[in-house]
């Protein structure tokens, strides 16, 4: 049987299973039937509980998510690259960072509201410590993986230290670095929900717009909010992959 | 080969000195000198400190004492192309990419890099994997594009760090034909590591035998046999046994 045929068909028994439980509880404050969500799924723009529509708080959450890993991306990896390089460096940060990567970017929340305050700030710092550290991890894992001969024969060619980094540490490293911004933009993506749920901190985005569908009760809102999301966060995946597959594909597969 | 003298070293000594303080002697008083045009080849016991040797030539590694004196050199940096034992492709970069490096960092004009590398892709038999990243190619085609990477700076000498030792015999051979060529054609001066004596004989003017570690020059076997030489010669093989029991 084609492939294709065969991956789809959990996810339509599913869908096919949900709308016959709807339709024999028929309670939408427990299950709303599927023709309901698809209604609000395919007018984005219509505003939902006065909190302004789908594409909208897409956007608002979008703008808070590329603030964060921006910001995230552009201390993440030049540092990175400084720890990975030098050891001196690496050394000098490492407890620190052994210490405050595991924390959950969540657990931050209060302190930041202390600190930041309400507002977009709070929203982008908590966004900037998920995706911080994947992407710090793996850069250094990147340029410590830098292949010793590689470097002596750009020595050979009198390379100096800023054409090694250039020629032979960065392109080395790249694919980890993306690997790093993949896993660094799903947890970004995962935070920000998060801590748009959070009272206070934005009264806009998915996350926002979610609660206060909870608060009234309307699943088919939470639905929609919970899809969206899904399928924002698979098309950023995608989009790393695609990268991944398209510019890396020299990498040498060591089995 | 010309009787100029190339390079000189005089008492060229390696000591390392490990984290707990132990110093290891690799190379001690080793002193010879090649000439311009010459094929060199270096055979010595495994672990003795060719590759040190050979390292210091290239200044990968500074000498603890002694000197490199370089002869009738137009360029203050003396280039020297390495090839080494793994062929040390840059994985991200095509075959052509991989030939233009060294060009690249000696900030060489796109015209005259483009110029050169597609000489050595036809010196090398090189031609239709001009875009094929070094995964895709096979043991015998990537040790060519490290050979031609090495020679596009124009290097005034070739050091070769047992460049065939991960081949398949046929392979092997082909590649020593294809060098011999190359030398004779470009007139380059060759240093060629390698443990393998009969690959010594076939293709060098002059062999040196070092002593094991800390290594210096032992002796040395002026190889008089014409080129093309012939592996199943009475001479060649004479020549192969006694310098088999010169090295310990």
């Amino acid at each position: 049987m084609n492939k294709r045929i065969i991956k789809l068909m959990v996810p339509l028994a599913v869908l096919i299973g949900w709308e016959l439980i709807a339709m024999s509880i028929d309670n939408p404050w427990k299950l709303p039937q599927l023709g309901k969500i698809i209604t609000i799924l395919i007018h984005p723009e219509k505003s939902l509980l006065g909190t302004g529509s789908l594409i909208e708080n897409t956007y608002f959450s979008l703008k808070r998510v590329a603030l964060g890993f921006g910001l995230a991306s552009l201390v993440g990896i030049p540092l990175g690259i400084g720890m990975g390089w030098s050891k001196r460096l690496g050394d000098l940060l490492d407890y620190i960072i052994e210490v405050l990567r595991p924390i959950p970017p969540l657990a931050w929340i209060p302190l930041i509201l202390a600190w930041l305050g309400l507002g977009l700030r709070s929203a982008v710092m908590i966004i900037f410590i998920g995706a911080f550290f994947p992407i710090l991890i793996n850069t250094i894992e990147g340029v410590k993986s830098v292949n010793r001969s590689h470097i002596e024969v750009a020595k050979t060619f009198n390379a100096d230290d800023y054409d090694i980094l250039r020629k032979v540490v960065v392109p080395h490293s790249s694919p980890y670095m993306v690997t790093g911004l993949r896993i660094g933009m799903g947890i970004a993506w995962m935070c920000l929900v998060a801590a748009e749920m959070m009272p206070g901190i934005a009264p806009s985005g998915l996350g926002y717009l979610i609660w206060q569908a909870n608060t009234v009760g309307q699943i088919s809102i939470i639905i929609s909010g919970i899809v969206y999301i899904g399928v924002i966060g698979l098309l950023i995946d995608r989009t790393f992959k695609f990268i991944e597959t398209r510019y890396f594909s020299w990498r040498e597969v060591k089995g | 080969m010309s009787d100029n003298i190339k390079l000189v070293i005089k008492g060229l000594e390696k000591t390392f000195v490990s984290e707990k303080k132990n110093k290891v002697e690799a190379v001690k008083d080793m002193s010879f000198s090649i000439r311009d045009e010459e094929f060199l080849c270096i055979v010595g016991p495994s672990g003795c400190g060719k590759t040190t040797l050979l390292r210091m030539i290239a200044g990968l590694e500074r000498p603890t004492s002694g000197q490199l004196e370089w002869k009738a050199g137009e360029d203050e940096d003396h280039r020297v192309g390495f090839v080494f034992q793994d062929d040390a492709l840059l994985p991200w970069r095509s075959a052509y990419g991989n030939i233009a490096f060294g060009l690249e960092l000696f900030g060489k004009p796109k015209e005259e890099i483009d110029a050169k590398v597609k000489e050595l892709i036809n010196l090398m038999n090189l031609k239709g994997f001009e875009s094929s990243y070094p995964k895709e190619l096979s043991g015998g085609m990537r040790k060519r594009v490290a050979i031609a990477r090495a020679l596009a700076i124009d290097p005034e000498i070739l050091l070769m760090d047992e460049p065939f030792v991960s081949l398949d015999a046929q392979t092997r051979n082909v590649l020593q034909k294809e060098l011999l060529k190359v030398w004779a054609d470009k007139k380059i001066t060759v240093i060629f590591i390698t443990h393998n004596v009969d690959e010594a004989v076939f293709l060098a003017d002059r062999i040196l035998i070092l002593t094991p570690r800390p290594t210096s020059v032992k002796e040395e076997v002026v190889i008089k046999l014409p080129r093309p030489r012939d592996r199943t010669d009475l001479e060649f093989i004479d020549i192969r046994k006694d310098i088999l029991s010169k090295i310990d």
